[in-house]
């Protein structure tokens, strides 16, 4: 069991689009420790989605290293760092990205299925994380037919399915309305405070960020700051401080 | 991955079933071509089955039935009377052909011929064909206007036995009707006595060629050759010199109908590439996600060709039972076992060659590129 | 703003002291305690500016009844159609302190910016988790969401703070 998931040191992205080199991330030194939830902030541009790909071996960095549970990524060809997506990296998108073909069940049980697992392991693995995201009674239902959260969840489901040591999230409540944002932010929460999950986020939404334990704030490619959070404090005096200030 | 290559053809069904059917229609031309190859394979053998161990003499090229040729009664005789090339000559006779319709290919029932042979010999020449109402054999010296009609060209003239029917402007008695035989040139003609077919189409003196049979046939090659030594101004056929002859008369049509039956498979693949082409520029996202997922690129690769081949496949039975109901209406050997194979692996090649392209595509599709599109 | 509560409660009807503390109370889900003193100064005062009356009780009981009076009213109605005027000049202590520190010479600007958006973040997580508990009463949910709004301002101010002043810590 490692306690360092990820741990990056000095680690560049540079893109060429249009002939112009841009550079998404600057030297970036970036450690996440097991049952940690890190919130990646920044306006978009800041190269905070970059970072996120190259924790998650979807692309390489230009230079620099990226260690996932001791390993450097950037050694790996294609077919070991897909690997390594299947059976340790999960991943949840803003579009969610569910297939259109298959239902909710189905779409839980491929990753797993890709991951090698056998079949009456995936699919009892897959009814009890639908049941862990809330999702029990959907199951048999086609994407097309579940609101956004409800797809999330189920993108949620699927990137668990192998137990994997990370689960990365780019924007996950930016096609979600508050109220259901605030849903799938609490259920990242718990999956990291109660089941241990290791989870970085991107988002350019502080509110979103406030889940975290750890928001690092980042621009320009760089992070300029990093912050730790406290679990939410005793509401009675929150409420009180609130309400003091309205009534001066 | 089966299961999600049928779900993913389900959920286009329009485009699914299109597809399937143009593969169907290209796998139907190749059956027919198959089928038809075999046919006339087969009608050919079965019409020179007979000249197994004979050997034909006659003018010019070899040509099956010899209606160009013509040999003067005498010579025929004088072959006729030769004992000393080891000939069996109760077995061999004089025949003359003509043809009174022309059809487009050989021995399609469209051609009529009349052939003429002496009283007495007609056995030769029919070999074990049977007749309905008991064979009424020419009666010896017969040189009346009487004649036997094959299967064919009794269906043609709508004659029945002791009917009389017309031929070059004569009437003539039907005498027999003989059953369906193997040999297509005995169905399609009337069997007439030599000497009214030379009458008739005055042709007096004249016959197209003669038949002999050696007395072992063994030695059918070596009578051959001593025959060709002997009468050099005229051509002497055996069965293989027959055969090479008829192929060569059969290839144009093969040729056309192969390339029918190739443009076919041709149609069903291109059809197929383009299908999976566009499944599979739709579905780049799709494929992206897989990647990021997990799937190697061999997977994703595999569900494009996995999708192709069913495609392919489930043209084949139908196609396939198409084939068999048109060889049985058209009274062919329909297709057999060999045939099936061969069609179901023409086409499982169609559609890999057709679906590499899409699915070298869809091996290229970078998560990343997929997933940033908004 | 007690006052113009205590005569928005007595437009409706007139009450009991103890009738107002609860209504106060209950106006925020059962969360705001406020005691008898407040109360009662206020309503003196109400009294005194003749914008309230007091009646004894029947019962002797010492338990007046409050009541508005049409001055009250009007008073009340100019208040409530009267726009609210923000802080007008808008000023941030924390640009003030940035400013300072530059003038001072003291550098490390951005860890000040990282201090304050510390706050500023918990002070963010402890409201979301209220708005979660308290969301059943509207009233209560638009405060804190209110809260929260201005809190994301301010950290995207913040960001603001970082991008626009990073090049004068360099040192000429």
């Amino acid at each position: 069991m490692y306690t360092t998931i990820v741990e990056t040191k000095n680690v560049c992205k540079t893109f060429g689009l249009n002939g112009v080199a841009v550079e998404a991330v600057r030297g970036i030194d970036l450690t996440v420790n097991a049952g940690e939830f890190v919130a990646l902030v920044g306006p978009s541009g800041s190269g905070k989605s970059s970072l996120l790909y190259l924790v998650g071996a979807m692309d390489s960095p230009t230079s620099g290293e990226v260690l996932f549970e001791g390993h450097d990524l950037a050694k790996l060809r294609d077919g070991p760092r897909t690997d390594l997506r299947a059976k340790k990296i999960g991943f949840i998108f803003q579009t969610f990205n569910l297939l259109p073909t298959l239902n909710a069940f189905e779409n839980v049980e491929i990753a797993m299925r890709l991951g090698g697992m056998g079949r009456s392991e995936r699919q009892s693995r897959a009814a009890e994380l639908l049941e862990r995201v809330g999702l029990s009674e959907r199951a048999k239902h086609q994407s097309r037919h579940l609101s956004g959260g409800e797809r999330q969840r189920v993108a949620i489901a699927r990137a668990l399915g192998n137990r994997p040591s990370l689960l990365l999230a780019d924007e996950p409540t930016g096609n979600l309305d508050s109220k259901t944002s605030t849903g799938i932010l609490e259920l990242l929460r718990a999956i990291c405070s109660e089941d241990g999950q290791t989870v970085i986020m991107v988002t350019h939404d502080f509110r979103a960020a406030s889940y975290a334990d750890r928001v690092m704030v980042m621009r320009d490619g760089r992070i300029r700051g990093e912050t730790k959070l406290q679990a939410g404090q005793d509401t009675t005096q929150a409420m009180e401080k609130l309400l003091k200030l309205e009534f001066q | 991955m089966i299961d999600i290559a049928i779900k993913n053809l389900g959920t286009r069904k329009v485009r699914t079933v299109l597809c399937a059917l143009a593969v169907l229609a290209g796998v139907f031309l190749m059956g027919v071509t198959l089928v038809m190859n075999d046919w006339m394979y087969g009608t050919m053998t079965a019409e020179l089955a007979k000249y197994l161990g004979k050997i034909y003499v006659q003018q010019g090229e070899s040509t099956y039935p010899p209606f160009d040729s013509t040999m003067s009664q005498n010579t025929a005789a004088a072959i006729l009377e030769r004992t000393d090339l080891g000939l069996n000559l109760a077995e061999s006779t004089s025949l003359i052909f003509v043809r009174t319709e022309r059809g487009m290919m050989p021995f399609m029932s469209a051609e009529k011929m009349v052939i003429g042979v002496p009283a007495g010999r007609e056995a030769i020449l029919i070999g074990n064909v049977t007749a309905d109402s008991g064979l009424d054999h020419f009666a010896a010296g017969e040189h009346g206007n009487v004649a036997i009609l094959g299967e064919t060209s009794a269906e043609g003239f709508n004659a029945e036995v002791g009917q009389d029917i017309v031929i070059n402007g004569t009437e003539v008695r039907v005498i027999g009707i003989l059953e369906k035989s193997s040999m297509d040139s005995v169905n399609i003609a009337a069997i007439m006595p030599m000497e009214t077919v030379q009458r008739i189409f005055a042709k007096q003196g004249q016959v197209s060629s003669v038949l002999l049979t050696p007395q072992d046939v063994r030695e059918t090659a070596e009578v051959a050759v001593r025959l060709e030594q002997d009468y050099p101004a005229f051509g002497v056929a055996t069965q293989d010199d027959m055969l090479a002859e008829a192929e060569q008369v059969m290839k144009m049509p093969l040729m056309y109908m192969s390339s029918m039956g190739v443009t076919g498979m041709i149609v069903a693949m291109i059809v197929i590439m383009s299908t999976m082409f566009m499944t599979v520029t739709e579905r780049t996202r799709e494929f992206g996600t897989l990647r990021a997922l997990g799937a190697r690129q061999r997977i994703v690769v595999s569900t494009v060709l996995i999708e192709a081949l069913i495609l392919a496949l489930i043209g084949v039975p139908p196609a396939m039972g198409l084939v068999y109901l048109m060889s049985k209406a058209m009274e062919t050997t329909p297709p057999d076992a060999v045939k099936l194979v061969l069609i179901v692996l023409f086409t499982v090649v169609a559609a890999m060659v057709g679906a590499a392209y899409p699915a070298w595509r869809a091996a290229r599709v970078e998560p990343l590129e997929a997933l940033r599109y908004e | 703003m007690l006052p113009y509560t205590l005569l928005g409660l007595l437009a409706s009807r007139s009450r009991h002291g103890y009738d107002l503390k609860n209504a106060i109370e209950q106006a925020f889900g059962g969360q705001r305690e406020i005691n008898f003193g407040q109360i009662y100064t206020t309503l003196s005062r109400l009294e005194r500016d003749s914008l309230v009356t007091a009646s004894e009780a029947e019962d002797g009981r010492g338990k007046k009844t409050y009541s508005i009076t049409p001055q009250g009213q009007n008073k009340l109605e100019t208040w409530l159609d009267l726009i609210v005027e923000k802080n007008e000049t808008y000023k941030d202590e924390f640009l003030v302190k940035l400013i300072v520190r530059h003038m001072a010479g003291y550098g490390d600007t951005l860890a000040a910016i990282t201090r304050q958006r510390q706050a500023y973040l918990q002070q963010l997580r402890d409201l979301t988790a209220l708005s979660t508990q308290k969301g059943d009463d509207p009233y209560v949910s638009l405060l804190i969401e209110g809260a929260i709004l201005h809190l994301q301002a301010d950290l995207h101010w913040l960001e603001m703070c970082d991008e626009r002043l990073e090049h004068l810590e360099r040192p000429i």
